[in-house]
Formats: structure tokens, sequence, C-alpha cells
């Protein structure tokens, strides 16, 4: 397929670039390239995703999609045959990258260094890949390239020349990240070691990029650079102001690394931009940003990817060239938005299946954005065979730069790493909003016999968030006894003290913390705990602590503003609310209150652009929809601008496989008064003699839009596998009932007038397998809420089976005529 | 070479020692750097 001609693109990747470091030396003027790239174009902070480990973060840039869709999920993965751990490959990437989808519209791309891209995937274009500057050889030695590395395969030896070993670095290229410590430039100093290692990686990538865009025909070149990340990482703790505990010798050796790091990657970006050519699309982006405040740590918990502590939520995006805005702001952004946002340069539709967004407001025309459902169909993977002694160098690669501890190296390696990145796909789960599957995974961890305090804490928070108390307090008691922190432990008591509303007794504790700890979460909390509490000058104080240490916590700012509304200090309150936009500017409530502190001040034209801002960032906001329409009918004259308040209610769905109790439940619900949706057409029979309850469209997926759309009490029965084409327009509270397999085949047997007893184990494997898919479905769904029931359990127990329903749904139905449904010799003999 | 590219001539001062603004400039100017050392030391070698 073939796009019209678009401009090129540029994609520069600067892992842990942050604006806290870079707008101090724009203002010194120490970085002019990037200063005219940020003038010329749109910029602003990009928000990172949890877990921030750099492999699924640029996996996520590269495809717009989670960890637990494209499928990288940690540093490592075990080999296919199980028996050993090995860096994890770009081929076990499930899901399209970009350059796939190039692929698919005849688009030439160079991809250089791209983490996770080893081996080389054979594209429309040329691929570098990230361990092309891995360098384990003394210098004068032969360095071989791994297999692999480049494609394609006749660019190779060519390639390989044009990487730098650290020992060609001379003094006088090292002398800038050391100016005043020359007698550390002849010693064996370590921190000297690791600056040239890191330089001369990037300065590997960088040949390599260079000599791309000099001598290949190319429409898209993404190079992904590491090295800030590792300076960080390595010299963070040293940059001014200095900490206490970095001594006075250490700071004036190492304390320039970092504005050197930075000044040469905007000596390589001019280089970059020069070769490029003027009419190119350039987006330069990182994937999180860096501590560089109070909060830097000087030392790190032993524990795989610790670095990562060091990582802060907002990485920097620029995007500059003749598609792009001018001298504008970005806001709201986040890694996913990426993707989409290149393939939208080349008008390529972004899939449905990519939770990202085009950035239209970054866009100098407002194109119309087109979706199709999905790339993925077309994505082709190619593994080639690779050599046993890649993995081993590459391992001791990430171990030497501090993401992985050598237990890697070990016997238990491949059940350690199992265990760890199923904990980061936890992470994931977690952050995409998915707690139910984030909460299964983690049940299965924490029980193994690798498990750590860490695994058994993080669980113990999905309880809490999910306010499982049974289940959170049985998890605190296993924490108590084992040798976890009493600081955390406590600090989870508190939360569930006042999740319970036991105000006092989480202050008592908040304040036991406070005594040994600072964090901005903590002061936060304290400020909550103390306005539920009614007392407003502390709560007033704590939340301005914590803002002091993290000013990207947009409760705080809220909370504050709200504090201030109170003390009916509008003015003051709008000031600090339209401050907090340089930092989070996507958060509904913050221009909720800015709305709302317009209309006191009764500038009511701004007040409701505020509220449509809201809005647009949240649509369930039935009382923003109020303020609006007030201001639009009686403030404003404008009563054509009105919108309705729709409350959404959740569609009940009854679900489970065939001959599973199915046509019961719906009997049940309609005996207790909740409308059942049914057309009737399928009549009672000796099968169902009370009737299937069923709509003969709901058997085709593409009907349940429109139903649900135009029905919005009803229940409705769709069976498995059919569950996982619910719309995602809706949210759903599913109840699904359970029966003996066995049951089941032989109910589906003798509907079919088939009489036979004996268990078809195909039969069974297969239902078992839809089961177990629609039932991992279920746990993933945000926007569903499910209830399990036994059909064994509703024969035997009909009473206590049917409240659970009530419950589930808060609905009060009739359960003296739902219990008359409950024939027990009469469903006994359906098996 | 990519059609209608020019390449934009580099102008720096080569020496043995190098530079970081050599390693900024990438593929062309590292290639001129190593081959301007080899020229260099090829003479005291003899």
């Amino acid at each position: 397929m073939k796009s019209q001609k678009r401009n090129k693109s540029l994609l520069i990747g600067w892992d842990a670039a942050d604006w806290n470091i870079i707008n101090p030396m724009i203002e010194k003027g120490l970085m002019p390239t990037l200063s005219k790239l940020i003038n010329s174009g749109s910029h602003g902070k990009i928000a990172t995703l949890n877990p921030p480990l750099s492999p699924i973060l640029w996996t996520s840039i590269a495809t717009g999609k989670r960890a637990y869709d494209h499928g990288i999920c940690g540093f490592t993965e075990v080999s296919a045959d199980q028996k050993s751990v090995q860096a994890v490959r770009g081929t076990s990437r499930k899901a399209a990258a970009f350059w796939d989808i190039f692929d698919q519209h005849n688009i030439k791309t160079n991809v250089i260094g791209w983490w996770p891209s080893h081996p080389a995937e054979p594209i429309n274009g040329t691929m570098v890949s990230n361990f092309y500057g891995m360098c384990n050889t003394p210098f004068g030695e032969n360095w071989p390239m791994l297999q692999g590395t480049v494609y394609p395969e006749n660019l190779e030896s060519f390639m390989a020349e044009l990487r730098l070993h650290p020992g060609e670095l001379t003094p006088a290229m090292l002398q800038p990240f050391f100016p005043h410590s020359e007698n550390l430039l002849s010693d064996n100093d370590e921190v000297l070691r690791s600056v040239m290692k890191v330089l001369a990686h990037a300065c590997s990538i960088h040949n390599a990029a260079t000599w791309l865009l000099e001598n290949t025909e190319w429409d898209c070149t993404a190079v992904y650079y590491d090295a800030i990340d590792h300076f960080s990482h390595l010299a963070m703790k040293y940059h001014p102001p200095q900490l206490t505990g970095v001594s006075n010798e250490d700071f004036k050796n190492y304390h320039y690394i970092i504005e050197a790091a930075y000044r040469f990657h905007d000596m390589m970006l001019d280089r970059l931009l020069q070769l490029a050519g003027p009419d190119v699309n350039v987006i330069l982006v990182s994937d999180h940003g860096f501590e560089s405040g109070t909060n830097r740590m000087l030392s790190l918990p032993k524990q795989p990817a610790a670095p990562a502590l060091e990582h802060s939520p907002y990485g920097v995006l620029v995007c500059s060239g003749p598609d792009f805005k001018a001298n504008d702001k970005i806001y709201g952004s986040s890694l996913l938005d990426i993707c989409p946002t290149l393939l939208h340069l080349y008008a390529i539709p972004k899939g449905e299946d990519m939770e990202g967004q085009v950035l239209m407001e970054a866009f100098r025309t407002n194109k119309a954005i087109v979706t199709i459902e999905t790339h993925e169909q077309n994505k082709q993977t190619s593994a080639p065979k690779l050599k046993v002694g890649f993995d081993k160098a590459a391992l001791k690669q990430l171990v030497e730069i501090g993401y992985l501890d050598d237990s890697v190296l070990g016997e238990k390696a491949t059940a350690k790493t199992l265990l760890e990145n199923d904990f980061y796909l936890a992470q994931s789960y977690l952050d995409g909003g998915k707690l139910n599957a984030s909460i299964q995974l983690m049940e299965k961890v924490a029980v193994h016999q690798n498990a750590e305090v860490r695994h058994v804490l993080f669980l113990c928070k999905l309880y809490l968030a999910k306010a499982d108390w049974d289940n959170f307090l049985r998890t605190l008691q296993k924490l108590e006894e084992s040798d976890s922190s009493s600081v955390e432990i406590d600090f989870l008591k508190a939360q569930y003290h006042f999740a319970t509303q036991n105000f006092h007794k989480a202050l008592e504790l908040f304040e036991k913390i406070g005594k040994s700890s600072r964090s901005s979460a903590l002061y936060y909390l304290v400020g909550k705990t103390y306005l539920k509490l009614g007392v407003y000058e502390s709560a007033e104080y704590y939340f301005n602590s914590s803002l002091s240490l993290n000013k990207d916590n947009a409760q705080n700012w809220t909370e504050l503003a709200k504090l201030l509304i109170r003390k009916e200090k509008v003015e003051d309150a709008l000031g600090l609310l339209l401050d907090s936009l340089e930092y989070i500017f996507k958060n509904p409530e913050t221009h909720k209150l800015i709305g709302l502190c317009l209309m006191e001040l009764k500038h009511n034209k701004d007040a409701a652009n505020a509220f449509e801002v809201s809005l647009r960032q949240d649509q369930q906001q039935p009382e923003v929809i109020a303020l609006l329409n007030e201001l639009y009918k009686k403030k404003m004259g404008k009563p054509d601008l009105v919108r309705s308040i729709q409350k959404v209610e959740p569609k009940v769905i009854v679900s489970g496989l065939p001959r599973s109790g199915t046509s019961l439940i719906m009997q049940l619900l309609d005996a207790g008064g909740l409308p059942v949706y049914t057309d009737e057409k399928r009549k009672a029979d000796t099968n169902n003699p009370n009737g299937y309850f069923e709509f003969e469209s709901l058997t085709n997926p593409n009907s349940y839009f429109e139903v649900f759309k135009n029905n919005s009490v009803d229940a409705f029965k769709i069976t498995y596998p059919l569950i996982q084409e619910l719309p995602k327009q809706f949210s759903y509270q599913v109840i699904v009932i359970e029966r003996n397999l066995q049951s089941v085949i032989f109910s589906q047997n003798k509907m079919k007038g088939s009489d036979v007893r004996a268990l078809d184990f195909n039969l069974a494997t297969g239902l078992n397998q839809i089961r177990a898919a629609c039932d991992s479905w279920l746990h993933e769904q945000s926007n569903v809420k499910f209830l399990k029931l036994n059909y064994e359990d509703l024969l035997e127990n009909p009473t206590q089976e049917i409240n659970k329903i009530c419950v589930f749904l808060e609905k009060e139905l009739n359960q003296e005529k739902m219990l008359k449904c409950v024939d027990y010799n009469l469903n006994r003999s359906q098996h | 070479m990519a059609k209608d590219v020019k390449t934009t001539p580099i102008q720096f001062e080569i020496t043995k020692e190098g530079s970081l603004g050599i390693l900024a400039l990438g593929a062309v100017a590292v290639s001129a750097w190593r081959e301007f050392k080899r020229k260099n030391e090829e003479p005291k070698k003899k």
C-alpha cells in the first residue's frame, strides 16, 4: 500500500532527558540547538508509564501500547527452551511497531539502537540493534560484532567499523566532562571509565545514524540514545547543588558530567538536523525524567531494576517541522501518543487498539483522524537463529550498568526472571486501570517460592486500592511476620485506617512515620486526613509541604485551591490553579475548579471554556455539565449550547458456557422485576421448560452497540465466548454462572439429541480453554464488574445465592418470586 | 548516497587528540580523524 508523498520524519530518543536540567541550561545558552528546535515547534512534558523500565517504555513508544499488549515485560526473558535467561529480544514483541506499519505502506525506515531491537529485523530500510555499541573487549583486540546486529547483513562489516571503542577516546574528548580534574584523566578512576564506556556507546550509535542519514534513501529515521540515562544514574548525585553525603572531592571531580552530557547531545542533535535537512518533521522524546533535586538518592536498595527508582514521571517532548505548530505548547501527552502521532504524519490510520492518541494540538492543520481496527494482522516476525554466546555478553552488560543483579547468571535465574516479569506486568495492568488483572497476577507471584517482601507489599497495596479488606488484612499479617520494614507496614495500616474512616488512628500512624521519613505522598495523606477532620490550617500546611517535595502531584494543587476557595480567597485559588497547569494540564478537577473561580469572579465566557476543557478530559461529570448549563442558560443567554445530562447505568449481562444455567439466571432476574431483553423467538422446550430468554441478534456481536444504546435497563444474555465482544463504550455488571463441565457437555449433547454421557476429551479441553480465556478477559476489563455463581450451589442454597445477586446488582428485586423459579427437581433433571 | 542530499562541508581542525566536536559530527568526522591519526603515525613507525 503506497502513501501520498509526505515530509520525512526524524524521531530522536534521549533516554531520561529532563526539563529540570534542560531549561536552566537553555537559559544559560548551553543548548542552542534544542532551544531553536523548541522555538520553531511545540513542546511539553510527556507522562511516562509504570513500571518505568526502558525496554518496556521504548516499546510502548514504538507501538502505542502497554506492556500487557506489546509483550515486552522486562530487561530479560526466559529462552524458548525455558533453560536460560536472555536479554529481552525485539522479536519477543507481539505488537506491530511503527516500522512494521511503515513497511505495509512502503515507507523506508532507518532504526538505530532502539531498545529492544536485537536481533535486527528485516524491515523496509535499515535496522541497527541496541547491542551495536556493546563492548566487553579490551582496546586493541578484535572486537567482534554480535550476529544479527545489522539488517541488511551486507552492511554488517562496514557498520562494525563505524563503532567507537572506549579506548579510542582521548583526554581532549573527556576534558569537558572533567574540566578541573586533569589528574583523573591519567588515573584508573572508576567514574571516568564508566563515562568513557557510555560516551563511546553514544558515539557508535551516532556514527551509525549519521552515516545512514547521509547514505541511504529514507522516509523516517529513528535513533535512540541511552547515554543521558546512564550518565544520570552515574553522576546525578554529583550534580549541583552538592548533596549532603557527597564528599567535596567527589563533587569537585564529577559535578560537570551531567552538563557535559547534555551539551554533547545538543551538539549531536545539531548534526542530525543538518543531515536530515530543513523539511523534516522532528520528534524528540524521552521515556521518563530523572530526579535532580532534593529527591536524589545516594544509594539504591538491593533489588532488580533498582535504578528505576531514580526516574521521575515526566520526560520531554518536542515536535518541530513543517507539519507542526511553532512556538506552542503540548499538554497532557503520554508515551502512548508518539506512535499514533508519527503515523498521522504519513496519513496512516491509528489503530483503535492503541491506547494513545494523535497529538492534534501540535499539528499546524487539523486533518481528520482516521482509525482502523488494528494494524496487528499484518505484523510479520522472523527471528534469526543466534549463537549461544550472545546472551551472556548482553546480560553481563546489563549487570554492569546496574539494571540487573548477577542472579540472572545463576541457577535459579529462569524462575526469578519469570517472576520478576510477572511483577512488572502486574504494575503495567495497574497503570492501565486493570486492577483485577493486576491482583490476579500478583496473587500467583506472592505465593511463589521465590517471592520477596516487595512483591507481597505490592499485592497488599492492590487490595487497599480495591478496598478488599479481608485480603488486605490477611496479607498485612503476612508482612508483619516477615522482615519487611515497619515504616512500610505502618504506612499501609495508616492508609487502611484512612480508607475505613478511622482518621485519628490514621493520623497517629502518619505522625509516627513522619518522625523517620519524609515524602510527598506521606505529607499529602496527612493533609487529606486533617481535611477530613476539619483542621484546615494543618491540612494547608501539609499540602504545601507535599508540593514543595513534588510539584507534579496534581491533587496537592487542587486540595490547596479548595482550601483557599473555602476561605473565600478566590483570586488566590485561581492563581494557584493556573500555576498548576504548568505541571499538570490533564486534570479535569483542576479545570472544573478554575471554572468555579471564574464563575465567582463573573468571567462567564472563560468559566465556560474551563468547564468545556474539564469535560473533554472526563465526560462523566454531571455536576460540571450542570454548571455549564447554568452558565449557558442563565448567564450567557446561549440556551442552544445546553447539553443533557445522561446518567449512565451499567448494563447487566448474564453469561457462562451454554447450558451452564444462564437461562435460569435470566428467569430469576425476570421474576425479580428486572426487565430482560428477549424476543422469545426460541420457544420454551424440554431443554428449557421455562424459556431461553434470548434475543436472536445477540449471537451477532456487531449488533451489540446498537442494542445496548437503545435499551437502558434490561438484562442481556450473552454466553461465552461472545462475552469478549462487549463494546468498550459501556460499563457492565456481569453475572457468570459456572457448572461442572461434565454436566455442561452432557446437557449440550442432550440438546443435540445425543444421549452420550462419556466425556469427549477434546470437547472438554476446548470448553475449558474458552472458559479460561473468558475468565481472564473479565479480570482485565476496567469497565466490568462480575459475580461468579455456581449452578450446584444455586440449587442447594437458592436463598443465599439469590441474595448475592441482589447485593451485587445493588437492586431491590423480589427475592420471594425469584426463589419460586428454582425448582430443585426440575433443574437437577436438566443434567 | 541518498538522492538530493548535499553533504555540508565540515570545517574543523583535526588533531591527533581529536575533540568532542569531532565526535558530535559523527561518521564522516570520526573516519577523517582516524585516517589523520593513521597517516600521522606511519612515518614514526618507519
